[in-house]
């Protein structure tokens, strides 16, 4: 019952033009980015982030939300018929959409992959709506020490997900916190590594750093790179059928399992999509139904992957809103949103501003809704973006690049620091070196130390409060399994070799 | 690049009590301000040996599944970087519309676009550019000697 009030209230904060404009150009601007070759949400939400200052809370969430889950349903279109997936998380959907799309089915494997993708979004924003409030109840109780745990065991499980790369990711989300520390200390108000520079006294902000990271790293590659060539024949028969709208609901497995990796995995830290989609596509190929080898054009394929690829939004934003820890790069830079407008995400967030949880659950709701409707009536048009040359779209990002970094303050410190971290972006590239540990450290920084020095302040230095509180030595626990299953996983393959 | 951070990292963390002003020599570890960056320095410092160290001992490493730059030609992409610094400068001397214009021209030549695609590019982009930030957005870029 308490559900169906939080939605009623949720499509209520909808209701102002403000809102539904954000909604409505987001989930298109979504939609465009992911058929756009190269422009990921990532660089996108890092441009736009500027912009929703000046908007209510709610509709810059909404805009940015419609960009995150537009660019899923977007990646399908390019994976399915030019065999170039938008996203590493379209990579599956490309392994039978595309086949498909040669046999002649391309409004087949399109329909498919929409509607799979559209149930995916809705369950996930249903399960927010069923699973934040009790996470929140559970996240209530806790005090700095699991807050503090809460975010180590975050850390690590980023480092984890980058898995032989977890030493650089290591090293980028320790240069992430130390950036946090930059500027004035709250607590004593000591300059910490300012340099006597007066724009650093505030600290480093995040959206020129995100606006570098992502947006101008991406466009000096963009520009940079040759352009890629495909069989451009396929294009012409996007379309979707009504049938195959239908379809996916006839492999009810197939879209549980999807279902159920994406929600799972979509809670994690930084684990993100790929993972659950490649998952979602290896265990749907167990007990499938339709004979199709996988691979060649199998439709459970798609509606597995395109499942959980689209319901890890709704988990990524659980942690967000709950714990305020963010789950991948892009929900990072959608709680600067929170930030900006001095919203604390966490528990509290239930009980002082509930109509922002349930705006996001509407909003998620209202999204799918819109995207798909967007699809049906121009996905035609749509994938002949895919034909744009990926250089005048990375110079367009520059151009934009420097604008979104420009506009954050009115000043052109923002759009060096923008530089500074564009070209960091490159050469971490050009190094295998991942880049995104490095915001999360900067969004979680501060909270982690401000929740340890209070730990450690109460008890006089001493780390025993971090295992004395079950729920920390839970968190504790967890953190050193992750951190020793190398260990444990190597004398075990030496014990049993034959395993 | 990795060794570069984490020496880096071990400078920033040697030089900390010249870089915190005024440095709290009396205040006790856990709430000193110097604490948590020396933590977040040394995990920087000590994550970036341990990568080295699997790179020297030729571990094999995974790629990232973050931005590939494996086919870009660097001396472009510095080439790119030198026209954005200058269109950094050009922006609050000229105005945003004709820096605008000319970053977008001179990038087209630079990348080696034909001249048609690189004057229909800056003329519509900038223009567009200009109407939505500057006329709708009211983004103020300072007042240059041309628009």
């Amino acid at each position: 019952m308490e559900f169906f009030d939080s939605l009623r209230q949720g499509f209520a904060a909808l209701g102002t033009w403000q809102i539904a404009v954000s909604l409505m150009l987001g989930a298109a601007l979504g939609i465009v980015v992911g058929v756009l070759p190269g422009v990921g949400p990532g660089v996108t939400i890092a441009v736009l982030l500027p912009f929703t200052y000046g908007m209510a809370p709610l509709a810059g969430i909404s805009l940015l939300l419609g960009v995150y889950c537009g660019a899923f349903y977007g990646g399908a279109v390019t994976s399915i018929l030019i065999r170039t997936p938008g996203e590493a998380s379209s990579i599956m959907t490309m392994f039978d959409g595309y086949p498909m799309a040669k046999n002649g089915q391309a409004q087949r494997a399109l329909s498919l992959a929409f509607m799979s993708a559209f149930v995916g979004g809705i369950v996930s924003a249903l399960l927010l709506g069923l699973a934040a409030r009790p996470m929140a109840g559970f996240a209530a109780r806790f005090g700095a020490p699991e807050s503090v745990m809460a975010i180590v065991l975050a850390a690590v499980c980023v480092g984890k997900a980058y898995r032989r790369q977890f030493a650089s990711a290591m090293m980028m989300m320790g240069i992430g916190f130390f950036l946090a520390t930059v500027g004035i200390d709250p607590n004593s108000n000591e300059q910490r590594y300012t340099f006597g520079i007066a724009g650093v006294l505030s600290g480093i902000p995040l959206v020129p750093v995100a606006v570098g990271l992502f947006g101008m790293a991406q466009a000096l590659v963009m520009v940079s790179s040759p352009v890629p060539s495909f069989d451009a024949s396929l294009i012409q028969k996007a379309g979707v059928s009504w049938r195959g709208f239908l379809e996916p609901f006839k492999y009810p497995k197939a879209m549980a399992k999807g279902l159920f990796l994406g929600s799972a995995i979509g809670v994690l830290p930084a684990v993100g999509a790929a993972l659950s989609t490649s998952l979602a596509y290896f265990w749907a190929q167990r007990g499938n139904k339709d004979r199709t080898p996988f691979g060649q054009g199998n439709p459970e394929g798609i509606v597995a992957a395109e499942c959980a690829n689209n319901s890890n939004s709704g988990g990524a934003m659980i942690t967000v809103l709950t714990l305020g820890i963010p789950g991948d790069a892009i929900t990072a830079i959608i709680m600067g949103v929170f930030v900006v407008h001095g919203i604390v995400p966490g528990p509290s967030l239930f009980m002082d501003r509930p109509e922002i949880i349930n705006g996001v659950l509407a909003s998620l709701l209202v999204i799918n809704v819109v995207i798909l409707g967007l699809l049906v009536i121009s996905v035609k048009p749509l994938a002949r973006l895919a034909y744009v040359n990926p250089r005048i779209l990375g110079l367009a990002i520059l151009a934009l690049c420097f604008v979104g970094a420009f506009s954050a303050a009115n000043s052109m410190y923002y759009v060096i620091i923008a530089t500074v971290f564009g070209v960091l972006g490159l050469v971490c590239a050009r190094a295998n070196i991942p880049t995104i540990p490095l915001i999360l450290g900067m969004v979680m920084g501060d909270t982690l130390e401000a929740t340890l020095r209070q730990t450690l302040g109460r008890s006089e230095g001493s780390f025993l409060p971090f295992i004395e509180r079950p729920i920390s030595a839970v968190l504790v626990a967890i953190t050193v399994l992750l951190l020793m299953w190398p260990l444990f996983s190597g004398l075990f393959a030496k014990r049993h070799p034959n395993t | 690049m990795v060794l570069g951070v984490s020496l880096a990292a071990a400078t920033v963390l040697m030089a900390t009590p010249q870089l915190i002003t005024p440095y709290p020599a009396q205040a006790v570890w856990f709430e000193s301000a110097a604490f948590f960056p020396g933590v977040s320095l040394a995990l920087a410092c000590v994550a970036g040996l341990f990568e080295l160290y699997q790179r020297r001992s030729s571990v094999e490493l995974a790629d990232s599944d973050e931005l590939d730059s494996s086919a870009a030609n660097m001396r472009q992409a510095l080439g790119m970087l030198a026209l954005f610094g200058l269109y950094m400068l050009a922006v609050p001397w000229m105005g945003y519309l004709s820096s605008t214009w000319l970053f977008l021209l001179a990038s087209g030549a630079w990348l080696g676009m034909s001249r048609r695609a690189t004057l229909s590019l800056s003329v519509l982009l900038s223009l567009a550019m200009w109407l939505v930030f500057v006329k709708v957005l009211k983004v103020y870029f300072g007042h240059g000697w041309l628009m």
